[in-house]
């Protein structure tokens, strides 16, 4: 099932084509850190103030924006992990994934996406 | 002490007890400078992981400075100034980062991440080189937002990288601590453990040895007082088997020795007493009898005898007879009356080797003298002592004493006992020869009453012969021849006898002051008897005396003839004057070197007790009244004999005759 409103893109090599949400939120979370083809793999955030942003965690990470803050908080002292990194432009978001191979990031439905990214299929929880 | 008795040493277990703190002291030397070895290590490791993290600190510190790179080229206030600070400052983390790979202590893992972090460097260093580049030909409206997005990105990735190295660390760092402090920890308590352990042990056996020496001292010290206040029989108990006890020991040892000691005094002063008595008493004594009863009484009292005897040996040393005694029963002292010196007895023995013989018991006495300790087992005897008595190299007899129980003789017993038969001798020898003394005074006086009867007896007639001739001489009726020879022949022969008194006084004197002189010469003492026989014809009508002379052979001898002479007629007058109208034998014989005249009666016989006293001076063979003399004929014969190195003896028996031998050597004299 299509999460609504949210297109999951990553960088065009990547051979991956669908990815669950729990599998997506351990990307998110920095649980899993490379691709199945060993890839090292870097999540791509929205604006915590952007609409898609709220569908993503509310869909995705099935979380409150707080508590995901607390989550990188805590991180950041557990595991030296940060949060990734924000991108406010759509289009800057596309031109970096497609920049770096085993990206990936989210996108409104309705943004036109270039031939330079690889949309990825969320399907089941 | 027995083998199941186990010994105690107190130096044993206080040495024991020092060896165990030294090792003690060794073990808890050896933990704690392991224990300090790690600890040191450990902290020298732990500092090692915080300059690390500082480090780590400082990189991150100084890569958000090298992150104000890319804000202002946001802002585009970006400068190649600030594009040298910049590179300053990534050389610098660079610097830090290699330096902290290096340092010792550092896991792999986190290495590895540090590691990742100088890769994330060199992209963020790129990024930031082509960005640059981008800035300074950029146009004018151009947008490097993803530029800098990018080199944000890497400069992110390198400060994740350090954090999560920086967490690393700190994890280590703090499980070192924690295996620091366990490390400590345990040895510190096993320590504490064993050193409170040891220290009840120590304490223990402290004690133990403590109350072991204060209960062993005190025992000691009450022996002491004791021993002090004279029980010397008192023993200190052992308490324990120990350095205490070995002295305890050698303690009682010590008072039994010097018990033993007092009581060797005190029986030396019995003994100087018992001998004191002894000599006091014996002083007394005047008579052999009285001596001996002294000295048996005494010398019983003394050794603490049951029975005692006393012997004497004969003059010619042949047998011994039992002069007194005490403790023996008649039966036994009936048997003993006399002892022959051949017969091997202890005393017998013990005269032969002038040595005292001991027997401490009847098993000693039985296995020396096996057959005289069955024949007399009616003695019973038990312990005994045979003690022989002499004067210079003179034997007198011997002192024996019995003991019904068993006695030991240590030295100073024979010692003792060997010094009271001296006394004993000294005594017996002195009474004995106070005897001999008023004997010969006795026998003086009756010599002296004797020979001036004797020497007066012919003067009577001498003088009535003498009167009667006068009276013939002057008689009216003229000179009866006859008669005047028959008074002459008679004074003749008492002034005969009168010389031959005379001369026997003159011989004694002579003896007496040693000036019988030999004339030797080698005479045929067959003719020389014959000769007598006919000399003493008449004498011996006179008496009625039948001689025979038997002489198996002619015998020829050096000797003096003269007084050789005097001993035949000393033996003949003597077989004459006890043995009138008997026959009388003479016999001569020779061997190789001696010859033997025997001349054989057949008178009263002679006591075998005076085979001795005969030959002496002034000794007569019996009191009887009816034979006259002066007893000095067998004394001089008996001189003359020894002075020609011969021996004299009789063989008799009461009732039986005697046979009187006299034994010479055919050459002795030259």
């Amino acid at each position: 099932m299509l999460a609504k409103g949210i297109v999951f893109i990553a960088h065009p090599d990547c051979q991956v084509t669908k990815l669950s949400r729990s599998q997506i939120r351990d990307m998110y979370f920095k649980k899993t850190r490379a691709w199945p083809d060993h890839t090292a793999m870097r999540f791509f955030d929205r604006p915590e103030t952007s609409q898609v942003r709220q569908m993503f965690i509310k869909d995705i990470l099935n979380r409150s924006s707080r508590q995901v803050d607390r989550y990188w908080i805590e991180q950041k002292f557990k595991s030296g992990d940060s949060a990734p990194s924000s991108v406010d432009n759509d289009r800057i978001l596309q031109d970096l994934i497609s920049r770096f191979p085993g990206s990936i990031s989210y996108l409104p439905d309705d943004v036109p996406l270039t031939k330079n990214v690889k949309t990825i299929e969320v399907t089941g929880p | 002490m027995t083998s199941e008795q186990k010994n105690y040493s107190i130096t044993g277990r206080l040495t024991l007890v020092m060896l165990l703190i030294a090792f003690f002291f060794v073990a808890i030397a050896v933990v704690q400078f392991t224990a300090n070895r790690g600890y040191v290590s450990g902290l020298t490791k732990i500092n090692t992981i915080n300059l690390a993290i500082n480090l780590c600190s400082q990189s991150l510190e100084a890569l958000n400075d090298s992150g104000n790179v890319l804000t202002e080229m946001e802002e585009k206030k970006f400068t190649g100034k600030k594009l040298d600070y910049f590179e300053e400052n990534q050389k610098v983390i660079r610097d830090s980062l290699i330096r902290t790979i290096g340092l010792p202590g550092i896991s792999e893992g986190t290495k590895d991440i540090i590691r990742e972090s100088l890769h994330s460097l060199t992209r963020f260093e790129g990024s930031v080189a082509l960005l640059y580049q981008q800035y300074q030909t950029r146009e004018k409206d151009q947008s490097l937002e993803t530029e800098i997005l990018i080199a944000r990105q890497f400069s992110n990735d390198a400060r994740e990288y350090l954090r999560k190295a920086q967490i690393d660390l700190r994890e280590d760092s703090d499980k070192l601590a924690r295996q620091l402090y366990s490390d400590r920890f345990l040895p510190s308590m096993i320590v504490i453990a064993l050193s409170m352990l040891f220290f009840v042990f120590v304490i223990t056996i402290g004690f133990r040895v403590t109350t072991r020496i204060r209960l062993s001292v005190r025992n000691l010290a009450g022996a002491t007082d004791r021993v002090t206040l004279g029980d010397y029989h008192f023993q200190a108990p052992i308490l324990n088997h120990d350095e205490f006890g070995v002295l305890t020991s050698r303690f009682n040892t010590m008072t039994t020795s010097i018990q033993q000691g007092k009581d060797e005094l005190t029986k030396n002063i019995e003994r100087v007493h018992s001998l004191q008595t002894l000599a006091e008493r014996l002083a007394e004594a005047l008579r052999p009898n009285e001596a001996m009863e002294i000295a048996i009484e005494e010398g019983m009292k003394a050794l603490k005898a049951t029975s005692g005897s006393f012997l004497t040996l004969n003059s010619d040393g042949s047998f011994l007879e039992l002069a007194a005694s005490q403790g023996l029963d008649v039966e036994i002292l009936r048997k003993w009356q006399v002892i022959p010196m051949s017969l091997d007895v202890p005393i017998t023995e013990s005269i032969r080797r002038n040595q005292a013989i001991f027997f401490e018991n009847h098993e000693q006495f039985q296995k020396s003298y096996p057959t005289f300790f069955r024949d007399f087992s009616e003695l019973r005897l038990e312990a005994s002592a045979m003690l022989p008595l002499s004067v210079g190299k003179k034997d007198l007899g011997a002192i024996a004493f019995s003991f019904d129980t068993p006695r030991e003789f240590g030295q100073e017993d024979k010692d003792f006992a060997v010094a009271v038969a001296r006394q004993v001798a000294q005594a017996l020898f002195r009474t004995q020869l106070y005897e001999k003394s008023q004997q010969a005074i006795q026998a003086r006086d009756e010599f002296l009453s004797i020979a001036s009867h004797e020497l007066k007896t012919p003067l009577t007639p001498l003088k009535l012969q003498l009167q009667m001739l006068s009276r013939n001489l002057n008689s009216d009726k003229g000179l009866d021849k006859a008669k005047i020879e028959k008074t002459l022949k008679d004074s003749d022969l008492h002034f005969n006898r009168l010389s031959k008194l005379i001369l026997n006084l003159l011989d004694i004197s002579r003896i007496s002051s040693g000036k019988l002189i030999l004339s030797p010469e080698l005479v045929s003492v067959n003719g020389l008897i014959r000769d007598l026989i006919v000399q003493l014809h008449d004498q011996l009508e006179l008496n009625k005396v039948q001689v025979t002379f038997k002489e198996n052979e002619e015998v020829q001898a050096v000797i003096d003839p003269v007084r050789f002479e005097q001993v035949v007629v000393n033996l003949i007058s003597n077989a004459l004057k006890y043995a009138p109208e008997k026959p009388l034998r003479i016999e001569l014989t020779k061997n190789q070197l001696n010859f033997q005249v025997k001349v054989i009666d057949a008178g009263p016989g002679i006591e075998r007790k005076d085979f001795g006293r005969i030959f002496q001076k002034f000794e007569r063979i019996s009191s009887v009244d009816n034979v006259g003399g002066l007893g000095l004929g067998l004394y001089i014969t008996k001189q003359i004999v020894e002075s020609h190195k011969g021996n004299i003896w009789v063989e008799s028996e009461l009732g039986k005759g005697a046979t009187f031998i006299c034994e010479l050597p055919l050459r002795t004299i030259s």
